[in-house]
């Protein structure tokens, strides 16, 4: 016997009236439901995104490092080929500090008196020449660079053989002074050391000739020298080891 | 005790100053703090004391910087010798005051700077740039206030903490009575 199956009226109405009810909280159930479902989701994603993040910046610190070890291993490298050709003996020094005026041009270095650096001892990198050691301590030492105004070397220009002292400007150049306006100096003729004066020795690149101008007034010509050594990109430096210094007191 | 506290505040300005300020660019400078806490000092402490700090304070730039061993000790008390004859007239202890006397002071530290240096070697004369002075006097005139903030806190811990306040001079005090 088969029970009653069709809904009457009345059931009817109750289902109608209460379906659009349903309908909404099944929508809104469905909307919670998948709503915590993603955001469960998301929370795994996040986890997920967090961990790559520290991965990728793991390896972008590990390639960091990777360049700077090979771009140190490429300027140590350079420094050892100047090592080998400049005369014996010699030290690298790391810089460990400069000078914060704007009236002076000087560097802190890591090596001392008890590595034997001693006053006038010259300084340089492989584009040439930096300073000279000012004074030391046992395990410090003070540079004067080359673009200190209180700094003179003893110069000859390549092509044209005219000799001058380079003296810094206080920026990054020299001036050439000395250089007789009779004296033949050609724009971007370079400036090496003369080797005169003791303490540099010859032949070490200081600069090239950048402007030259001749005022009617004076004997000598006004000319500037660009430097060889990039003064603010300096790490590393070699210091020539005299056994005696002519600056010396 | 102060002076201690003083000078270790000044030598870690200075590492700082010589290392990582100089990583700076170039077109942005680089600010001389240790000079305002010099200006500060000055217009903070008793003659006394603050002299003291500030000729250990300029051998110690005299260190890192320079070639003439000491000029820094002399232009500083010339900075401080002139501030605390201001003081007299003014009271120094606002940042309203403090700021604009810190530039003044540079451009005064400046100009001693130029010419010491011209009659000490007057064959290799320093390069008088305006360029980078006005903007070391405007990176201190912009970074006055806060680092005198930070100072005017180390200076009221110290005071809060230690019972030689008598070396200082007092904030709270009336010195025109």
């Amino acid at each position: 016997m088969a029970g009653r199956k069709e809904f009457t009226a009345p059931h009817k109405f109750g289902l109608e009236v209460i379906g659009p009810f349903q309908t909404a909280i099944s929508n809104v159930s469905n909307y919670v439901s998948g709503f915590w479902g993603k955001y469960l989701a998301l929370l795994d994603v996040r986890n997920e995104n967090e961990q790559l993040r520290q991965e990728l910046q793991k390896y972008k610190i590990a390639n960091i490092e990777y360049r700077e070890a090979l771009a140190t291993n490429v300027r140590l490298q350079k420094l050892l080929e100047l090592k080998e050709s400049l005369p014996p003996p010699t030290l690298t020094a790391e810089i460990i500090g400069k000078d914060p005026s704007l009236w002076f041009r000087t560097l802190t270095i890591n090596r001392g008196s008890s590595d034997g650096v001693q006053k006038g001892m010259p300084v340089v990198t492989v584009e040439g020449v930096v300073g000279q050691v000012l004074t030391s301590s046992p395990n410090y030492s003070k540079v004067l660079l080359a673009t200190d105004p209180n700094s003179a070397i003893d110069v000859i220009t390549q092509n044209t053989r005219v000799q001058g002292i380079v003296k810094g400007l206080g920026r990054e150049a020299f001036a050439l002074h000395y250089v007789l306006k009779s004296a033949e100096v050609e724009k971007d003729d370079y400036v090496l050391t003369s080797g005169l004066g003791g303490v540099f020795p010859k032949g070490l690149m200081v600069g090239k000739v950048s402007d030259i101008q001749k005022s009617r007034r004076g004997m000598f010509q006004n000319i500037e020298i660009e430097p060889a050594v990039d003064f603010t990109q300096l790490e590393y430096l070699i210091i020539i080891m005299k056994k005696y210094s002519l600056t010396e007191d | 005790m102060f002076i201690v506290i003083f000078l270790i505040l000044g030598i870690l300005i200075l590492v700082v100053q010589t290392t990582f300020l100089q990583l700076l660019p170039d077109w942005l400078g680089n600010p001389d703090i240790l000079f305002l806490l010099i200006v500060y000092i000055s217009c903070q402490t008793e003659i006394l004391a603050g002299a003291v700090i500030i000729l250990l304070l300029g051998l110690l730039m005299d260190v890192f910087s320079g070639v003439f061993l000491g000029l820094y000790p002399v232009i500083y008390l010339l900075v401080f010798a002139f501030i605390k004859g201001i003081s007299r007239k003014v009271a120094l202890n606002e940042f309203a005051y403090q700021v604009p006397l810190a530039v003044i002071s540079y451009l005064l530290v400046c100009i001693f700077m130029f010419i010491f240096s011209n009659s000490l070697a007057p064959d290799s004369p320093p390069q008088w740039s305006w360029g980078a002075i006005l903007l070391q006097l405007l990176m201190l005139a912009v970074i006055g206030a806060p680092v005198f903030g930070v100072f005017d806190s180390i200076m009221n811990f110290y005071r809060s903490t230690s019972a030689s306040g008598r070396f200082i001079g007092s904030k709270i005090s009336n010195r025109f009575k």
